[in-house]
């Protein structure tokens, strides 16, 4: 019955994404755009934001124009991620930079996070646009801290600082704004946010942990030079004693598969 | 590699790490009382943290 329900509401948030507005737009950045957004996922921000508006007691159709906020900034620091990490596909098509180019990656990306912010201030909410702004200077800080310790071995601490800029920092702003548009009072808003910026610090750890599952991912983290939580774990291990040379030098440049000629 | 993290206990640490925030999400939602979008919450923390088998 659950999961019925997150279906459901996932189908409105499907639906809501079909529906935003690009008709200011030039179709030249249009289509970069649509499809971006048309790739879907599991659209598990709007999905927070939602459920926190009506926790509170609020009406879900308060919560719209904040998740479709969410979800724009959220694309728009995707196609960023994407071209600096070099990835060449998103949900299992072609990533924006390699269906349309670098360039006109980059400017829809710059593009999603301005229609972000247009959709939050549509909430009339002042509350609404600064935390966005907040949260959205976060994330980049979050990118540019990661790219700066690409290649070095860093703390736990320094990990989770990061994995909460990146990636806990938008949970934060996604339950925080449903409890806010939805009426909830102070203490509510903060248990909420609370409660996104441990869900999306997990989602990080879970990132990791899931890419040494399947195999794939934790290759390309180490060929990147990602620092992962289990890579800090293992480097810290006891069990490297005694084992030879176990530590971490990642390739330099791309690896051969992902080279152009 | 994955045997180097199973060995060494780094992908053991780190689930648990990822559960502890799963925990910390439970508690932030303790303050609320019972309704069908706490329910959907705490099933989201589940699915995607409490129930990843490794």
């Amino acid at each position: 019955m659950i999961e019925e329900r997150l279906r459901g509401l996932k189908e409105y948030v499907d639906e809501a994404i079909e529906h935003i507005d690009l008709s200011s737009l030039h179709p030249l950045m249009e289509a970069p755009i649509r499809y971006m957004l048309k790739t879907g996922g599991k659209r598990l921000r709007p999905l927070i934001c939602l459920l926190s508006a009506e926790l509170v007691g609020g009406d879900r159709r308060r919560a719209v124009k904040p998740f479709l906020a969410l979800e724009l900034i959220h694309n728009g620091t995707l196609i960023h991620d994407d071209i600096i990490d070099e990835d060449l596909t998103r949900r299992g098509k072609p990533s924006i930079h390699i269906a349309y180019g670098v360039k006109r990656g980059i400017l829809a990306g710059d593009i999603l996070l301005s229609l972000g912010l247009r959709y939050a201030s549509e909430t009339g909410d002042p509350r609404v646009v600064r935390w966005l702004s907040e949260t959205s200077s976060k994330m980049v800080q979050g990118v540019a801290l990661q790219t700066h310790y690409r290649r070095r071995l860093t703390s736990e601490e320094t990990y989770l600082e990061i994995a909460y800029l990146k990636s806990g920092s938008l949970f934060e702003a996604s339950a925080a704004l449903g409890a806010l548009v939805g009426g909830g009072v102070e203490g509510e808003v903060e248990q909420l946010a609370a409660f996104g910026r441990d869900f999306g610090v997990a989602y990080q750890i879970r990132d990791d942990v899931h890419g040494i599952l399947t195999g794939e991912e934790a290759l390309n983290d180490l060929v990147n030079g990602d620092v992962t939580l289990p890579l800090i774990y293992a480097l810290k291990s006891p069990w490297r004693r005694g084992r030879g040379s176990c530590s971490w030098r990642p390739m330099r440049g791309a690896p051969p598969w992902r080279r152009r000629r | 590699m994955r045997r180097i993290y199973e060995e060494s206990g780094a992908l053991k640490r780190a689930v648990e790490r990822m559960r502890r925030y799963a925990e910390g999400c439970r508690k932030a939602l303790a303050a609320f009382n019972p309704s069908e979008a706490l329910n959907c919450l705490l099933h989201l923390v589940e699915s995607y943290y409490l129930k990843l088998e490794v």
